[in-house]
């Protein structure tokens, strides 16, 4: 059988991932696209850079609405069968990468279309993660076992979920997103449509807009950010460089 | 400090965040930019971030007893052990705040690894875990270091290591218990009884190894309590319950927790020679099952069984799985068939002269030995199956009898109560909807059906429509294997027509060949199925039936999630089904058609719907 080789990114789409730093629980690189190339993070044409004895590019995992679709490259298992060609991924999966990368796969939510992904061998993401996204329509973030991103229990359930090219929150309580207090949610500053980029405040929060200049000349690639505090939360959106 | 690495499914920390200072790309100390916050206490704040390097590091803040935190770090700084988290620096920023730099370990701390064993570790676990934690703390007591602070809180496996974090910190102990800075009540019960009166040898250190070794080996810590002062009361005065530990654990859990310190093990090296020559393998508690009294045998019967099942079956679900969905057809239709065969052999056996039995049974086996030939021939096959991109596409099982009639996720928000009670609902609504679909029909009809013929309708029409809903109800919001679904609605196929056949005798009802369409055609399953005047008999009944429900997915029709309440496609393609069946088994035709249609329209009409899944969702956030 031949490896399926597909040019699945154009080079004028920038890569959609964006990072997820949730305090006090973890970081998560979230992947926007339908498909989500796994392997070493050698070049930059893989998604979810894995440091194990892989290929470059050893798997594509593709999402058509509500289903997942498991492409291998190179030698992939699905709980310890192996694939000769792309199969379905259902809930709570186990993918297995070359001899020794094992893949946790979830799909908590039964109203999300989005999935989860868990290294659930001995091996680390680069950059480093505590968990990879793939993003539908949207990602919840709260306690118990529905959640993408689990989140101590006394945190109310909070919803990301994207129109357009843009991504909304939505929570029970009040909101400070990007420095502006509302009601129960909004607009997140971080779109990937934004003509110039955001700089980065020094604290992260707020978008300066007197400072914020200086700043950007500073460091030559400020990434786009965008920051919600909640009572008892605080996340943080950030470009995937 | 907990670096926990979330996997959906596992349970989240305990900890609350509290407000971090710093946000995700804040850069309080030169070189480092901080992604998240990982915890915060008394002492201060701790970061994840990385390097402009790349290094992921973890970011101390330390805001209380900055000196003698200070001190402390100083000390631990050039230590280096494999099994201890490695200082790197501390620095000072702009503002004149005190970072110390850190390891930062991505594993799972130990404290989630005993919440998940509830009743204890497997001895061998256990033991990495402790010789790991043990080797670590016998390395910081020959530099003259006292950890003070051992807890699972404060241990973590990163890539396969164990960590012991902590070190060289956290001395609120020694300088007051009062001063309210002692963090949690999970601190105390490590402490060892001397603290009280202001003793920090490294005797508590052996004294904290013993109540971790407990807590590994049983799941728990030998003293709780409802208050920091009962805890520490009974490390002062009570005497651990030792009698679920066996040997050497019994014995060594009670030296390092002997009240004397002078009775400790003097050192780590001393209190890991009782624990020399404990193969993995052996059970940590003596007698077969102490350490889980409140179980019954069964419970560890029961597994053994199930997997005993699952074992047996496993070849036959993988064989299963591998077919594609019309491959998956056939071997049904195959193994319905050889069935059959058999049971219509074996049923003549009671009833006919034993000559005239022989030749159906061998029928039967023939064909069942078909069905094992596929089986084997197609066995090897499977992965070819998989090859083939576009049968294994995502897209096919969604489509099928009805592209619109997506199967999602459900949702499992109702609780059972509620779930019994639409159910019940839907039953009761389905009943009444089947009589309306069965009456409106014979009154559009030119040949009015006779009261009998009507109540059968009904009654069948109901109790297929009863037999998707109940199953429907339990699949709901569970992402389930199709051909699994499809079996169960094969065997309360048969079971409906067992009841159609039952009620139909018990009526007395003639079900002549009424349509323009169907005249009696003899099908595929043979004129013993039938009586002279055409009348099916059970056979008939049970193969007809069985394949009105094999074949398409009825419970997709009680999805909530269905884009249209009534979707009469669907209906439609039940109908043309129940017809099509017509050669393979020549059911007396208008009558099961009518039942197809039926049943179609009171499961749609009777079961719950919803709209769209992000509308509930921001709904129940309103």
């Amino acid at each position: 059988m031949k490896p399926q080789v597909k040019t699945h990114c154009p080079a004028s789409i920038e890569p959609a991932r964006f990072w997820l730093w949730v305090d006090g629980v973890g970081g998560f690189l979230v992947c926007e696209g339908t498909e989500c190339t796994l392997g070493q993070p050698v070049g930059a044409d893989v998604d979810v850079g894995i440091l194990a004895d892989i290929s470059s590019r050893h798997a594509v995992i593709h999402r058509r609405q509500d289903d997942y679709m498991l492409e291998p490259l190179r030698p992939v298992a699905i709980d310890g069968r192996k694939l000769a060609g792309p199969a379905l991924l259902a809930d709570r999966a186990t993918i297995q990468l070359g001899e020794s990368v094992r893949l946790a796969f979830r799909r908590p939510h039964p109203y999300s279309n989005s999935a989860c992904l868990a290294i659930a061998s001995q091996h680390r993401t680069s950059p480093l993660c505590d968990g990879i996204l793939l993003a539908g329509d949207s990602l919840v973030l709260g306690p118990g076992p529905r959640a993408h991103v689990q989140c101590p229990a006394g945190s109310g359930e909070i919803l990301l979920y994207r129109q357009q090219a843009g991504w909304f929150c939505r929570a029970t309580g009040p909101l400070e997103i990007d420095g502006r207090t509302t009601a129960g949610g909004g607009p997140l500053g971080f779109d990937r449509k934004t003509a110039s980029p955001q700089p980065l405040s020094p604290c992260g929060r707020g978008q300066g807009e007197g400072s914020g200049k200086t700043e950007a000349v500073l460091r030559p690639n400020p990434r786009r950010t965008s920051r919600v505090v909640g009572p008892d939360f605080s996340f943080t959106l950030e470009e995937a460089g | 400090m907990q670096a926990a690495s979330q996997i959906p499914g596992t349970r989240p920390p305990r900890q609350m965040p509290e407000r971090f200072e710093y946000a995700s790309g804040a850069r309080p100390l030169a070189g480092y930019t901080i992604k998240r916050g990982i915890g915060a206490g008394g002492f201060g704040e701790v970061y994840y971030a990385t390097s402009d390097g790349g290094k992921d590091v973890a970011l101390k803040l330390i805001r209380r007893n900055l000196d003698v935190e200070l001190r402390g770090v100083r000390q631990c700084l050039n230590v280096k052990h494999p099994h201890l988290l490695a200082l790197y620096d501390v620095r000072q920023d702009e503002q004149g705040n005190s970072w110390v730099i850190m390891e930062y370990v991505s594993g799972e701390c130990l404290e989630d690894v005993i919440a998940r064993h509830p009743q204890g570790l497997p001895a061998g676990l256990a033991l990495e875990w402790f010789r790991g934690v043990a080797a670590a703390v016998a390395h910081l007591h020959e530099h003259g270091i006292v950890h003070r602070d051992l807890k699972p809180g404060n241990i973590f496996c990163d890539q396969g290591q164990i960590k012991l974090g902590d070190y060289g910190l956290s001395k609120f102990i020694s300088v007051s218990r009062r001063s309210g800075q002692t963090e949690s009540i999970g601190t105390v019960h490590y402490m060892a009884p001397e603290i009280a009166k202001g003793c920090y040898g490294k005797e508590i250190d052996i004294y904290a190894l013993g109540v971790l070794l407990y807590e590994l080996l049983t799941g728990h810590v030998p003293f709780e309590g409802e208050s920091v002062g009962e805890v520490l009361m009974k490390h002062l005065t009570a005497q651990p319950d030792l009698t679920r530990l066996a040997e050497p654990y019994r014995s060594t859990v009670a030296a390092c927790m002997a009240k004397d310190p002078t009775e400790r093990p003097r050192s780590v090296g001393e209190l890991l020679a009782r624990l020399d020559g404990v193969k993995h393998e052996t059970p940590q508690t003596h007698g077969p099952d102490v350490s889980k009294p409140a179980e019954s045998p069964l419970t560890n019967v029961r597994p053994r069984v199930e997997s005993g099942v699952r074992k047996a079956t496993r070849p036959i679900m993988r064989f299963w799985r591998s077919l594609t969905l019309p491959s998956k057809v056939v071997v049904s239709l195959v193994a319905v068939y050889s069935l059959m065969y058999l049971a219509a052999g074996l049923a003549a056996f009671q009833s006919e002269p034993l000559r005239a039995a022989p030749p159906r049974v061998w029928h039967g086996l023939f064909l069942g030995a078909i069905a094992v030939g596929v089986y084997w021939f197609l066995r090897p096959a499977k992965n070819a199956h998989a090859a083939n991109p576009p049968v294994s596409m995502p897209a096919v099982p969604q489509r099928g009898m009805n592209a619109a009639a997506k199967v999602a996720n459900l949702p499992a928000t109702e609780s059972t109560r509620q779930r019994v009670a639409e159910l019940l609902g839907s039953l009761v609504f389905a009943t009444v909807v089947a009589a309306a679909v069965v009456i409106v029909a014979a009154a559009v009809r030119g040949v009015h059906p006779s009261a009998q013929q009507i109540a059968w309708q009904w009654l069948v029409g109901a109790m297929g429509s009863w037999l998707v809903l109940v199953p429907a109800k339990c699949w709901e919001g569970q992402p389930g294997d199709d051909s699994r679904r499809r079996f169960i609605m094969l065997l309360l196929g048969l079971l409906l027509g067992l009841f159609a056949w039952a009620v139909a005798g018990y009526l007395w009802v003639e079900l002549p060949y009424d349509s323009p369409i169907v005249t009696n055609v003899t099908g595929a399953v043979g004129r013993e199925a039938f009586e002279p005047n055409g009348q099916p008999r059970l056979l008939a009944y049970l193969a007809y039936f069985g394949l009105l429900m094999l074949v398409p997915r009825w419970w997709m029709q009680a999805d909530p999630r269905r884009p249209r309440r009534v979707n009469l496609w669907s209906t439609a393609f039940c109908v043309c089904y129940a017809l099509v069946l017509n050669p393979f088994c020549a059911f007396p035709q208008p009558w099961a058609m009518s039942v197809a249609g039926t049943m179609s329209l009171a499961v749609q009409l009777a079961s719950g719907w919803h709209r769209g899944p992000l509308k509930i969702l921001v709904a129940r956030h309103d």
